[in-house]
């Protein structure tokens, strides 16, 4: 019997729920595993050589600990995702990547390597502080060379233009499948919900893409054989920074008002996956260093020298095109600085296409009841204003 | 005669101030009121209640040692202040005298905590204090209190029979506050929410003294000191058995007596 397409999802949801658990199954059977702290680094070249890499998440812990380690005022993500390491809550994984993305996150992984034992299995990818230059591309891939030789002495196994290839095409099959499911989405009367969505785009980012791109593929053929379910209430889209607290978004689905979360731009969702590197180039490193430029930027590196211009709004406000939000939820961490003066910069773009928006400001815990508010009055306000 | 001599100790805190009567190394009565905006006011009134609780009049008073954050402003007459030290100095000197064998003391207060490390003298080794984002805990689990419709020590109780792991943020008092106030809100068990109450300030006061190595025997003082689930989360995070001090919210002005030479 064929599993249904919510059992499907329970289980993506599941890994969510106990990474460490299903890391460790993988581990089982013998895999080599690579944490990652920031989607900046390039997943394929681990996994061209055989090595599975996997996102390191924060556990939505309130602890002080890290205020020891790292700034008072850097992002809770950051602390808590340090804390995961002070904590040993990763002391399976055999190796640690992240890429000279922002100061907050490279702070957690210095963390990570000076006090989690980390030392000797660890390696920090250079990458441009700014991606819209044309010096950006030569950098990332010599710094994407350097990586490649760390990991193929680390996996003690050469990796081959062929390794990398094949690594590019499984991920762009992620990529592609990840964005067929959020398609469904756009429409009214979708079949899956919004914070369905991105629990699997989570949970993709933990898991090994052999066993993700088969349940990618059966979930996408049960939603499109399944009539969709209510019509459309408040069209919410979310636009911030990293999020891996699921429970935010089934709080937007599950408000007072009938509402529905459609979009969510951030690094732990759009962002991970809405890119593909291009294949069967002559130059893989070239290729991958090409398909990262190419993402949706992160606020921390989005900055057009010259114009100031950032290229994510193009994108957010293509998304708004496609997905019809009725309002915007503008999500990010506290202290997260390129983010919130993002922000700024945007608020007159959205105002400009009238469309209401709230701010939600991210810590370690979430408080439904004042989020819950908020969020009540944008859909108030929009139901009002709404034509 | 000198075993006759009367001495008090005045600590203007923050949030109260706080005096103690002592006679050679007895105290015989003790008092805490608002420091508000008055200070003199305070030392005044808190002095006038110590004397009135051990039953002693205030020509009888041989001297009196200041310390806390006011312990300067204190000194105008008609108090006649014989000596005035800083709240880390009092502190550990007033941790030595309830507990010989003890090397640090954790002071929680309405605003500020702090470590102090000091040898078999009572002498300073070490100083450790909070940053300002861990400001206010004392006042934050005073509010708190008041929130859940509790009295401090019944909010403690409450968190010991805690049944659920809550968590609230802890950038700061105010954030922490917030977040409490959010479960209130949800519906969650008023032990739970003191408990996580209790617990951020634990993670709060571990942090800071992370700081420092603590050397043993280790004992708290402050206000903070009375909440028995605050001690058991601040034990579990150190690692470490602590002592609650007899009188924890005197120790400092118990210790401005005992720093001015004037207790012995």
């Amino acid at each position: 019997m064929k599993e249904s397409s919510e059992a499907i999802i329970e289980k993506f949801r599941r890994i969510t729920q106990n990474t460490h658990e299903y890391a460790k199954s993988l581990k089982g059977k013998g895999r080599l595993l690579a944490g990652y702290m920031c989607t900046h680094v390039p997943e394929e070249i681990l996994y061209a050589a055989g090595i599975i890499p996997l996102r390191i998440l924060s556990a939505h812990e309130s602890q002080a600990m890290t205020r020891s380690y790292i700034h008072e005022t850097y992002c809770s993500f950051s602390h808590d995702c340090a804390y995961q390491g002070l904590q040993k809550n990763y002391d399976y994984l055999d190796l640690l990547v992240h890429s000279s993305s922002c100061i907050h996150m490279a702070e957690a992984f210095n963390v990570w390597v000076r006090f989690a034992g980390f030392q000797d299995k660890s390696f920090l990818l250079t990458f441009p502080h700014i991606i819209h230059t044309k010096r950006a591309g030569g950098i990332m891939v010599e710094s994407y060379r350097e990586f490649k030789q760390f990991v193929e002495k680390f996996a003690k196994r050469p990796i081959t233009d062929d390794d990398i290839e094949r690594a590019i095409k499984v991920y762009n099959h992620t990529r592609r499948l990840l964005k067929r499911l959020w398609a469904f989405l756009r429409h009214d009367r979708s079949p899956v919900t919004g914070s369905d969505v991105a629990a699997v785009t989570l949970a993709a980012q933990v898991m090994d893409k052999q066993e993700c791109n088969p349940m990618l593929e059966q979930l996408i053929e049960r939603l499109e054989a399944e009539p969709g379910k209510e019509p459309s209430g408040v069209r919410l889209m979310v636009t911030g920074g990293a999020c891996d607290d699921l429970r935010i978004f089934d709080l937007i689905e599950n408000l007072n008002h009938s509402t529905n979360l459609i979009f969510m731009d951030s690094c732990t969702a759009a962002r991970y996956f809405w890119f593909e590197v291009p294949e069967d180039r002559l130059d893989k490193l070239e290729a991958i260093a090409e398909g990262y430029i190419s993402r949706i930027p992160c606020p921390a590196k989005d900055n057009v020298p010259g114009t100031g211009e950032k290229k994510r709004f193009r994108f957010i406000q293509q998304f708004i095109e496609d997905y019809k939000p009725d309002g915007i939820v503008f999500l990010y961490q506290r202290f997260c600085s390129p983010q919130s003066m993002d922000i700024v910069a945007l608020k007159p773009i959205i105002d400009m296409l009238g469309i209401p928006w709230t701010e939600l400001e991210l810590d370690t815990t979430v408080p439904v009841t004042q989020f819950g508010t908020q969020l009540e009055a944008l859909v108030e306000i929009i139901k009002r204003v709404a034509p | 005669m000198n075993k006759e001599k009367f001495f008090a100790g005045l600590d203007a805190g923050h949030i109260n101030t706080k005096a103690v009567i002592m006679i050679k190394e007895e105290i015989i009565g003790h008092e805490t009121v608002p420091t508000g905006f008055d200070v003199g006011a305070a030392a005044q009134a808190a002095l006038y209640g110590a004397l009135q609780d051990a039953r002693v009049s205030r020509d009888k008073l041989s001297g009196i040692g200041t310390t806390g954050i006011f312990g300067d402003m204190v000194q105008a007459p008609p108090l006649d202040v014989i000596g005035t030290v800083p709240d880390y100095v009092a502190v550990a000197k007033g941790a030595l005298f309830f507990n010989r064998n003890s090397r640090t003391v954790i002071d929680m207060g309405g605003n500020i905590h702090k470590a102090v490390r000091y040898d078999p003298k009572g002498d300073l080794l070490d100083v450790i204090q909070n940053d300002k984002c861990a400001d206010g805990l004392g006042i934050f689990y005073t509010t708190m209190a008041k929130a859940v419709g509790l009295s401090e020590a019944e909010l403690s109780e409450s968190a010991l029979n805690a049944t659920g792991n809550r968590s609230i943020a802890i950038q700061c008092a105010l954030s922490a506050q917030s977040d409490a106030i959010d479960l209130m809100c949800q519906g969650v068990d008023i032990g739970d929410v003191a408990d996580a109450v209790s617990k951020v300030i634990a993670e709060r006061v571990a942090d800071m003294c992370t700081y420092m190595s603590l050397t043993k025997e280790i004992v708290v003082a402050g206000k903070l000191a009375e909440s028995q689930a605050v001690i058991k989360h601040l034990s579990r995070l150190l690692k470490e058995d602590l002592a609650v001090l007899d009188f924890p919210e005197y120790v400092g002005a118990v210790g401005a007596v005992m720093s001015c030479g004037v207790g012995k």
